[in-house]
């Protein structure tokens, strides 16, 4: 007969020890179900928190009170979309042209009219207008914000003042804002006409050509020449990983807002997150999380512990039985294997009815729980086997001449 | 010749607070188809030289031969399934396990399979003089002289050429006691097995072919 028929043939014969262990086995396991399935609904509740958060960094004035008008240092921004923790929101930046139709080219002098070259990094500035509001070429649409190719969309009056058509190319004298908001001439650039816009959105109310952020720092960087962004924000990707995104931002020399400065800064070296939501929902069950996540090896080892000891004193009570099986020519394996087997039918058939019940009391999906069953049985054999091992050490001679 | 030969035996075991010695230099010798019994006062190392006979621990020094190979060499788990049985005073058989599956246990570690295990298991208890009746019975049913049969009957199982019986009339009435001396004696001069018993009765001691007396932790002749 096998161990294992054996081990069976015992565990139905054995009833009250049967049943005192199968009891510690359902115990442990049906609280540490309840143990994992906390955990895992935390885990959960953690990440629908998570990914339903909309979580944005205003670029803004030192003290907090400007988005706007700004001159925002575009390697600032570039550091934080590097830790790939952030990624862009909006950004607007604008340039001053004039082209062959204008009198007046020189910025420095003082009838310079140039025209608004708005740039964005989506058309939601012009959508913000109405729908209707753009009209594209062929073969073009609003994923050209997207890009850097030299496109640009005209404002419709000044399109047909200027004899243009979608599609044309155009000839621009480019000037750009420096550092200090100075107006600084470029060079010469060509955009070819995407489409149309009646009116441009909030921000850039008098710009007549519009293109994406790219597109313009591309233009500007064939003179060597720096983009100045006026507004920016960004969208936090993962708000788990909120403090290594302020780390980056203060190694980009963008601070904390700071309101009762007299004199304020407007070069968009402070920001303003939105995170007071999420902080005061996410902190409690972070430090849950980590809490039950401390306590679970802490729990394993104590089901090895207990399961130790059960086994212990059950093999204890039968150590004649050991004894016996020895005297008549059972090896130290068998007797092993035909104990750990019974160990084995009860820590299943327990790890079982308290899972089940433990599932269908708190509602917790059974595959969350696959790990932590694994992870007991794993325990619970392991005490077992410690104990049995010990009991398989016994003195044969000993114990039978005692009982005799 | 002898089936086994003892010696120059000494065993010793480490109790709290000192070594105690139960053998010193024992040396004898057994043949097949004798009965011998061993007798010798409470303490003098009787049972101890039995169970190393049985192969259930190895002497501190010296040797013990079985069929002129040392113990040391064998495998004593094989020794004790398929070579000596042993029986004992309180019977030791498995309490949760009938007459029939006490008796079928050795056979199973043998790897003889179920239904001719359980055949020749009802022959041996019918040998051993127990009715059918006593076959699903548990040895909490049965009287003292019955659990003493089903355990010589657990004993045969195996085939054994040795068997080994330590005080196997100790928890019996008289008449019982007889039944079981004579079992023991047929085994030894009818079917020629070397039975060797531990008594303190000087009555089955009168009926063994040889008898060792232990003293101190020495054997006499």
């Amino acid at each position: 007969m096998t161990a294992l028929k054996k081990a069976w043939r015992s565990v139905l014969r054995h009833r009250g020890k049967t049943l005192t262990a199968l009891a510690v086995s359902v115990s442990l396991s049906l609280f540490l179900c309840l143990f994992a399935g906390n955990l895992e609904q935390n885990r959960a509740e953690w990440n629908r928190l998570s990914d339903g958060a909309d979580i944005r960094i205003q670029i803004t004035s030192s003290n907090g009170q400007q988005k706007t008008g700004l001159l925002i240092d575009d390697d600032r921004l570039e550091k934080i979309e590097a830790t790939g923790l952030a990624e862009r929101g909006l950004y607007t930046a604008r340039a001053l042209f004039t082209d062959s139709e204008d009198q007046e080219e020189d910025v420095r002098s003082p009838h310079f009219n140039g025209h608004i070259l708005a740039a964005y990094t989506a058309d939601t500035p012009l959508t913000e207008a109405g729908e209707d509001n753009i009209s594209y070429f062929s073969g073009y649409d609003s994923s050209l914000f997207g890009g850097s190719e030299a496109v640009c969309l005209l404002q419709e009056d000044f399109l047909n003042s200027r004899g243009l058509q979608p599609g044309d190319s155009y000839h621009v004298r480019l000037n750009t804002l420096k550092e200090g908001g100075e107006v600084y001439p470029a060079g010469e650039a060509e955009f070819k006409i995407a489409g149309t816009f009646r009116e441009s959105g909030s921000g850039f109310a008098n710009a007549v050509a519009v293109c994406s952020y790219d597109t313009l720092k591309a233009a500007l960087s064939q003179f060597n020449l720096h983009i100045w962004p006026s507004s920016a924000w960004l969208k936090v990707k993962d708000p788990t990983q909120l403090n290594r995104i302020k780390e980056a931002m203060k190694e980009a020399n963008i601070t904390s807002v700071l309101p009762q400065a007299y004199l304020f800064s407007t070069q968009g070296s402070a920001a303003v997150i939105n995170d007071r939501k999420f902080i005061l929902r996410a902190e409690p069950l972070e430090r849950n999380i980590r809490l039950l996540q401390s306590l679970y090896p802490l729990f394993f080892a104590a089901v090895a512990v207990i399961a130790f000891l059960v086994s212990y004193l059950l093999a204890q009570s039968r150590r004649d039985e050991i004894a016996v099986c020895r005297s008549l020519g059972e090896s130290r394996t068998g007797v092993f294997l035909q104990f750990f087997w019974e160990s084995t039918v009860v820590c299943l058939s327990g790890a079982v009815l308290g899972f089940g019940a433990a599932a269908l009391l708190s509602g917790i999906s059974p595959g969350m729980l696959a790990l932590p069953l694994l992870g007991y049985l794993a325990a619970y054999l392991l005490g077992a086997a410690a104990a049995i091992l010990l009991l398989n050490r016994t003195n044969v001679i000993q114990v039978l001449t005692t009982l005799d | 010749m002898s089936v086994l030969a003892v010696s120059d035996v000494k065993y010793a075991y480490q109790s709290r607070y000192r070594v105690v010695n139960v053998l010193n230099d024992v040396s004898c010798s057994f043949e097949m188809g004798k009965f011998y019994a061993i007798v010798g006062k409470s303490g003098s190392g009787k049972t101890t030289l039995l169970s190393l006979l049985a192969g259930l621990d190895l002497p501190v020094s010296g040797d013990i031969f079985y069929e002129g190979s040392s113990l040391k060499e064998l495998n004593r788990d094989q020794y004790r399934r398929q070579e000596v049985s042993v029986i004992y005073q309180a019977f030791h058989l498995f309490p949760l396990l009938n007459a029939l599956e006490n008796v079928m246990y050795p056979m199973e570690l043998n790897h003889k399979k179920g239904k001719e295990a359980a055949q020749t298991a009802k022959e041996l208890l019918r040998r051993v003089g127990l009715p059918e009746s006593i076959e699903k019975q548990l040895p909490a049913r049965m009287s003292g002289g019955e659990q003493q049969r089903v355990a010589i009957a657990r004993a045969l199982a195996s085939q054994a050429k040795v068997i080994l019986a330590d005080e196997p009339t100790g928890n019996l009435d008289s008449e019982n006691g007889q039944n079981i001396v004579e079992i023991l004696l047929a085994l030894a001069h009818e079917e020629g097995k070397c039975v060797i018993i531990i008594t303190h009765d000087e009555e089955i001691a009168g009926k063994a072919d040889v008898v060792y007396t232990m003293r101190d932790g020495r054997l006499d002749n």
